[in-house]
């Protein structure tokens, strides 16, 4: 699929902020034609196709259904190469091709989750995708997390090297509501909750890098449903083991 | 070697103004930082909110384009996250303005606290309860943070004040020189009253060392008039030579507000 993303991007000031942890955010990420594609594609997936939708998370209080499901529709921007080249762009990673990517949905009343980094591994099919190319997980039996695959598939480990969340089929959105994304300095200070928190408003977005120390954890919808798109790029896992150590992979 | 004073040797032009801004996390203080940024040094003092804007913290992106360097993000603003109710906050804020910038040039007092009593003063002990906050945020702080510039850099230095058109603009509200009745503002009305009688005072005194002091006190914004309007007050206010004043901003939304006889 290719996609000018010139086209549909109707913001092209997004903010870099440093803290608790560098993270980049935007709002009104598409324009408002594309954005209804994208809400309406939703909205008719939760509609007509729900069985897509799995609880397949330990310990993550919400539903998935995986991007590879929607490649065709106006979701297929999450899974084309120049998509995945912004983003590594503005993250400023080295990224393989590689593409985990889901719709979530999180009923109201849905728990906080825990704070986590996301620089865990991601397993996928077949040789390194070619420069114009974009390889999803879950392809040809092999599983992301790396525990099963067919006899005689080949499959690479990855890295999660970017963690984005666009925010998409949801209600209007007020303090108080709960479902943001809430960010981290430590998880010593956890407990007493976000030190920045991204609210579910349509149409916005949130990234970071995975490193270390980019916590981070789902802030409980106290009386909405939460809809986002939930995407990783991976990197090499020499990379990531030489600038961190092995001993910084979260495996699963 | 402080910014301000590095980049004027430097370029040889006269260096821009520093704006020392108090709740600049809210309506007005991200208007004010949006608009007035690539004007001013701007110090934007937060509790827990901070402008949208380019700061030290924070830049734009072009996702395009993520190497570009923006025009905006020339202009960034120094935001010190402080709880100026805790003691040694105002003194210390003052002191990273200074360190910054080396200068104060207009001193903005917009931190606020309002809490409203729809009941009334006599229902029950809210208006009570909550009546040492008002003073304390919306009076006792901008006294504090007035005084604390003017012992630390300004009393001594009339002739550059002068030079330079130092000043104060006290946020103040409509509602500290009218009642606007049912709407349970009278503790918070009472604080503004003081404000204002506060500003009038200062003016009084900082004139001996050629500071300005002025209070814009605006209807509700945005619902009554706009938050650029009463941000346009406060730069309006820095640029005249007017002193011992209360601003209304009572317009229409997007109309420049005009001066109020007192």
């Amino acid at each position: 699929m290719h996609v000018s993303l010139e086209s549909i991007l109707a913001n092209r000031r997004w903010v870099r902020r440093d803290t608790p942890f560098p993270h980049v955010v935007a709002g009104d990420v598409f324009t408002p034609d594309f954005y209804t594609q994208l809400h309406t594609e939703f909205a008719r997936v939760e509609r007509d196709n729900p069985q897509v939708f799995r609880r397949n998370m330990a310990g993550y209080d919400a539903s998935a259904a995986d991007l590879g499901n929607f490649r065709d529709g106006p979701f297929g921007v999450f899974a084309s190469r120049q998509w995945h080249d912004m983003i590594a762009g503005v993250a400023g990673v080295s990224a393989t091709g590689d593409v985990s990517g889901s719709l979530h949905h999180h009923e109201p009343g849905g728990k906080s989750g825990w704070p986590h980094n996301d620089l865990n591994p991601g397993w996928f099919a077949g040789p390194p995708a070619q420069p114009d190319e974009v390889r999803l997980s879950f392809v040809d039996g092999v599983s992301y997390h790396g525990d099963t695959r067919p006899p005689g598939v080949a499959a690479r480990e990855t890295i999660r090297a970017v963690s984005l969340l666009f925010y998409v089929g949801n209600p209007d959105w007020v303090p108080g509501d709960g479902g943001e994304t809430g960010l981290f300095a430590n998880l010593d200070t956890a407990a007493r909750g976000p030190r920045a928190a991204v609210p579910p408003v349509n149409n916005s977005l949130v990234m970071f890098e995975c490193t270390p120390f980019s916590w981070h954890a789902f802030v409980s919808n106290v009386s909405n449903p939460r809809n986002s798109v939930v995407m990783w790029l991976h990197r090499r896992k020499d990379e990531a083991v030489a600038r961190w150590g092995e001993q910084s992979i979260v495996y699963w | 070697m402080p910014d301000g004073v590095s980049r004027a040797l430097s370029t040889g032009e006269l260096p821009r103004r520093v704006c020392l801004f108090t709740g600049a996390g809210g309506t007005l203080g991200a208007a004010f930082c949006r608009r007035y940024a690539a004007e001013y040094d701007i110090v934007a003092v937060c509790r827990t909110r901070a402008p949208d804007v380019p700061s030290q913290h924070e830049s734009y992106v072009d996702p395009l384009q993520p190497l570009a360097d923006l025009l905006e993000n020339q202009a960034r603003v120094f935001t010190v996250q402080a709880d100026l109710e805790q003691p040694g906050q105002v003194e210390q804020v003052i002191d990273l303005a200074l360190a910054k910038f080396g200068r104060v040039d207009l001193l903005v007092n917009n931190a606020g606290y309002s809490r409203w009593h729809q009941n009334g003063l006599i229902d029950g002990d809210g208006a009570l309860r909550d009546f040492d906050r008002h003073f304390a945020v919306n009076v006792a702080i901008p006294l504090r943070l007035a005084v604390r510039l003017g012992q630390q850099y300004w009393m001594h230095r009339d002739q550059d004040n002068r030079a330079h058109n130092r000043n104060i603009v006290n946020v103040s509200s409509l509602a500290g020189a009218r009642v606007f009745p049912g709407q349970g503002q009278g503790v918070y009305a009472a604080s503004k009253a003081a404000l204002n009688q506060l500003t009038r005072h200062l003016a009084a005194e900082f004139a001996v060392f050629g500071v300005r002091v002025n209070a814009l006190a605006p209807n509700s914004f945005p619902s009554v008039v706009s938050t650029e309007s009463v941000a346009r007050g406060i730069a309006r206010l820095d640029h005249e030579s007017v002193t011992g004043r209360v601003l209304a901003v009572d317009a229409p939304p997007d109309q420049d507000p005009d001066l109020d006889p007192n």
